[in-house]
């Protein structure tokens, strides 16, 4: 049996040799300077824990038999303090843990140091003891570490994991061997001369090694993480307007912000730690709870979801959740972030109106099938709805198909524009309705008689033209054959609300409108600027060099050295063209599908004055119903203004009366659209009518010979045609063609 | 021959260069200048000719340049040069005095037209200064009595006249008389009062 004692002895002993040596020989690059370094507040316990075991180990046999029992401790104590820092790695390390742990090995101590005081303990029950207390540590720093490992995926892991196990073997075969042999003092490491002392001096500094080795590792991990986290919190939660927790796999909340502890009223300290379902939802809905929280973290990011959760003092709170995955080292997400707004009064608002609206329209189908039932008190019961309806401002609309008999209240007289004594029928009703709005109410309808009831949103035109919004409710009832018997119908006139919301919108679309145009102005305007410069250049450059081709003798490098910069600053002129083409062309624009007959319309409406002064005659020709085109506004207007101009230019010469400009446009056979612009001025340059789409080419005594250039660019950016038409009178056409915006095309 | 100088003041190197090639080929010296500060410094306390000013330029613009030059009461006229022909400053320029306003890209005729007319103007702003100061040094060799009496003799006053004014003899103010039309270098009366009348309007 002694040979099976000093057996596990020495394999402890070989083992640690012989990793010591491999994690030397893995770790030294990056570790072996860790080594030197203090990071955090975890690697000094461990240090003295081993350093003070190893030197006890070391000294015992030559100083005093029980420093062993004490060395025994530290060493145990620090397969303890290694476990605690795998755990923290995964993120499960609490206070309580720790302070629990720290508490059971604490009173371990006390009851094994009591015992052996009583003389209970031999020396094998404290190698029992010892070696036990380590394999239970190890195979629980082992269980962290595989968690570790789920993510971590590395060898040096693996290599510890390794380690560990052996450990655990080592030390159950020495327990197993003492209990066999009776005897804890076979011959092993410790005993006097069983190594020579230096060996043993060199086993224990590997020792050390591993174990600081294996800390700094961790330790390294944390304080990644800790910074990890700092920055988490700095971003997400800090001043957040939604309450923000960070819970993970385990759905124990690592994060809480203040926003959590004012809408869920735990603190941070109290949620920290627990589990986001404990919380959150009554201890009923626990396991649905769990199995919601866990089916987030499969699948990815969701928004907007609408969820009622319970706060601490239990009352119930809708919040809107976003949750979000946080992905760890590998990608795959440890934990979920969920930031939530409370969204109670929103939604208990929406529910009172819906309640609110529902409740008055089953008021009124009683009373209205007491109508029915009862008729000597038709007038009275009438008068009650009404007055029901008039004090929530709806008026109110009945309509029996069997006797053709419609019956409507006096607020929805008033809202409709007719008088107190007009008699009405459905026609009527109807003929007030706008003209655009009626196919979308005849729809609407329609539904109503299939499925009883509706609800729909349409202008009507008053006698006098004005126009209000109306919001509609009706109930419809039909027989067995589907044909209506009934309808009521409660009407309310949202006109104040509608318009604010369209000028609204309207608002914000002119404001984003001016200010692109704004801006595409004031950009062509310094480009022209800038091209001054390379022109005056240029231009001087030449009469220059015609001046000194008529002295004598020429002085042809003074002429060389004219041409090289007139080359050069064409060039450079050259680029700022290019530069505006790329603006124009893949600058910021902003594409929507829109109606050129509209477009022309607005635009006419932008250059009536200048039309006006100019005392040109404007004749539009516009193709009802023209497809949409997937187009930039702003440019598309800049090219139509461009175009409108250019004619009047032309016509300038002209007599006023004969001033005549046309704005034309069609559908074209491959389901494009046409833009024509025709004026009677003075024409295209007979030879090369493409000429005026060239930069430079100008006919315009002010002219700078760039806006049909820039027209041709932008329509071509749009994946569209301007070209040219030279008339057999006078005059011009300019044509654009843009091909449809199709659905599949957007 | 050309003695004045024209100096051109743009920002933009290529126009520098293509301008004062142009204005060469006229038989025009030329100095260049890339800024409103550089000219300043290299400017000559009696320079004479004509300066093409741009009007648009960083750190001091053609504007300030200018109204600088007149501060500093130089006969150099002053063309302006703009990227767009903008009517107001135009004007505003042309009533601060200056010659010319022109739009580039300019015509070669055109800005030659204005530089003969800039310069013929800062040679005779030239001429009538010298005159003016050569009628000052001529006017302070007089001594206080004769300023008397030539201040006299041009309100149109009789040496008798004058010799009662200053309560003294005619015979004096005649000797008087005399020294003033030999100082002023006037061969008659009507020459002296032109003169008085040029160098008292200058003081």
């Amino acid at each position: 049996m002694n040979s099976i004692v000093a057996f596990g002895n020495t394999f402890i002993t070989l083992t640690l040799s012989v990793l010591s040596l491999a994690l030397l020989l893995v770790y030294l690059p990056p570790q072996g300077r860790q080594l030197l370094r203090i990071t955090t507040r975890f690697w000094p316990a461990a240090l003295v824990l081993i350093a003070v075991s190893g030197l006890m180990f070391a000294a015992a046999p030559y100083l005093w038999a029980p420093l062993l029992t004490v060395a025994n401790m530290s060493n145990v104590g620090a397969c303890l303090v290694l476990a605690l820092i795998a755990a923290a790695w995964n993120g499960r390390a609490s206070r309580r843990m720790y302070a629990s742990l720290g508490i059971a090995f604490a009173v371990a101590v006390a009851v094994f140091e009591f015992w052996r005081q009583g003389g209970a303990a031999t020396f094998e029950t404290r190698v029992y003891f010892v070696c036990l207390a380590r394999a239970v540590l190890t195979a629980w720093m082992i269980a962290e570490l595989r968690q570790f490992n789920r993510q971590e995926q590395s060898n040096q892991i693996r290599m510890l994991m390794a380690f560990g196990v052996l450990y655990i073997a080592a030390n159950l075969a020495r327990a197993t061997a003492t209990a066999l042999t009776g005897d804890g003092t076979a011959p092993n490491l410790y005993s006097e001369g069983a190594v020579p002392f230096a060996t043993r001096i060199f086993i224990l500094a590997m020792q050390l090694f591993i174990a600081l080795s294996f800390n700094n590792y961790f330790v390294e991990k944390l304080w990644r993480q800790e910074r990890h986290a700092r920055l988490r919190h700095q971003l997400l939660f800090e001043g957040s307007p939604a309450a923000g927790i960070i819970w993970n796999d385990r759905l124990q909340v690592t994060g809480w912000n203040d926003e959590a502890t004012r809408l869920f009223g735990w603190t941070q300290a109290e949620a920290l730690g627990r589990r986001a379902s404990e919380l959150l939802f009554l201890p009923d809905d626990q396991a649905s709870a769990e199995r919601r929280l866990r089916a987030l973290f499969e699948a990815p990011t969701a928004k907007g979801i609408v969820v009622e959760v319970h706060s601490k003092d239990g009352r119930t709170i809708a919040c809107e959740w976003s949750h979000r995955p946080m992905p760890g080292d590998t990608g795959r997400p440890h934990e979920v972030v969920s930031m939530a707004l409370d969204v109670t009064d929103r939604l208990s608002r929406q529910r009172q109106l819906e309640a609110e609206h529902g409740a008055a329209i089953d008021r009124m189908s009683q009373l209205a099938d007491q109508v029915g039932q009862s008729e000597h008190s038709l007038q009275q019961l009438r008068e009650h709805l009404e007055i029901a309806a008039r004090s929530v401002g709806m008026g109110l609309y009945l309509r029996d198909f069997t006797q053709e008999h419609l019956w409507v209240s006096d607020r929805y007289r008033e809202m409709h524009g007719f008088s107190a004594d007009e008699p009405l029928t459905p026609d009527v009703t109807q003929a007030r309705i706008h003209p655009e709005d009626l196919e979308g109410y005849l729809a609407a309808r329609e539904v109503a008689i299939k499925t009883g009831e509706n609800s729909a949103e349409f202008r009507i035109v008053l006698p006098d033209g004005r126009v209000r919004w109306i919001a509609a409710h009706g109930r419809i009832k039909t027989d067995a054959s589907g044909a209506p018997i009934l309808t009521r119908a409660v009407t309310i006139d949202i006109t104040d609300h509608k318009i604010a919301a369209l000028e609204l919108a309207r608002q914000q679309r002119e404001v984003a409108h001016l200010s692109r145009v704004v801006v595409l102005g004031e950009l062509s305007g310094a480009l022209a600027h800038e091209l001054n410069q390379p022109l005056t250049a240029i231009l001087s450059n030449a009469q220059a060099a015609q001046r000194f081709l008529s002295a004598d003798p020429v002085d042809l490098v003074e002429l060389r050295d004219i041409l090289d910069d007139i080359v050069s600053e064409d060039q450079r002129a050259g680029e700022v063209i290019k530069r505006l083409r790329q603006l124009l062309s893949t600058g910021e624009t902003q594409r929507v599908s829109l109606d050129l007959n509209e477009l022309l319309s607005d635009t006419v409406r932008l250059l009536r004055s200048d039309l006006l002064s100019q005392q040109v005659a404007l004749h539009t020709d516009l193709a009802p119903g023209l497809p949409l085109v997937w187009a930039d506004r702003v440019q598309l207007q800049q090219v139509l203004i461009n175009l409108v101009m250019n004619a009047c230019e032309a016509m300038r010469e002209l007599p006023a009366a004969e001033r005549r400009l046309v704005l034309r446009t069609s559908a074209q056979a491959g389901g494009g659209v046409q833009l024509s612009v025709v004026d009677c001025g003075c024409g295209l340059p007979r030879e090369q009518p493409e000429r005026v789409f060239e930069s430079f080419y100008t006919t315009k005594p002010g002219g700078m010979g760039l806006g049909l250039s820039v027209c041709r660019t932008i329509v071509q950016a749009h994946g569209g045609r301007l070209w040219a038409e030279g008339h057999e009178g006078p005059g011009a056409s300019f044509h654009v063609s843009l091909v449809a915006h199709t659905a599949s095309a957007s | 021959m050309n003695k004045s100088t024209v100096y051109l003041v743009d920002d933009d190197p290529g126009v520098l260069k293509a301008l004062s090639r142009l204005l060469r080929t006229e038989g025009w010296s030329v100095s260049a200048f890339a800024s409103a500060q550089a000219f300043l410094d290299a400017l000559p306390q009696d320079a004479l000719g004509c300066v093409v000013l741009d009007l648009a330029m960083p750190g001091m613009d053609g504007r300030a340049l200018h109204n600088e030059l007149v501060a500093r009461g130089s006969v150099l006229a002053v063309i302006f040069l703009t990227g767009h022909g903008d009517l107001a400053t135009g004007i505003a320029a042309m009533k601060t005095g200056a010659v010319d306003f022109l739009s580039k890209p300019v015509n070669d005729a055109q800005l030659l037209a204005a530089v003969r007319t800039a310069v013929e103007r800062s040679r005779a702003a030239h001429a009538d200064a010298a005159e003016v100061q050569e009628l000052q040094q001529r006017l302070a060799k007089l001594t206080p009595r004769e300023r008397e009496v030539m201040q006299l003799v041009v309100a149109g006053l009789l040496n008798k006249q004058i010799a009662d004014a200053l309560g003294t003899v005619e015979k004096t103010v005649k000797v008087h008389r005399a020294r003033v039309m030999e100082k002023m270098k006037a061969r008659s009366l009507a020459e002296l009062v032109r003169l008085a009348d040029r160098a008292g309007r200058e003081r």
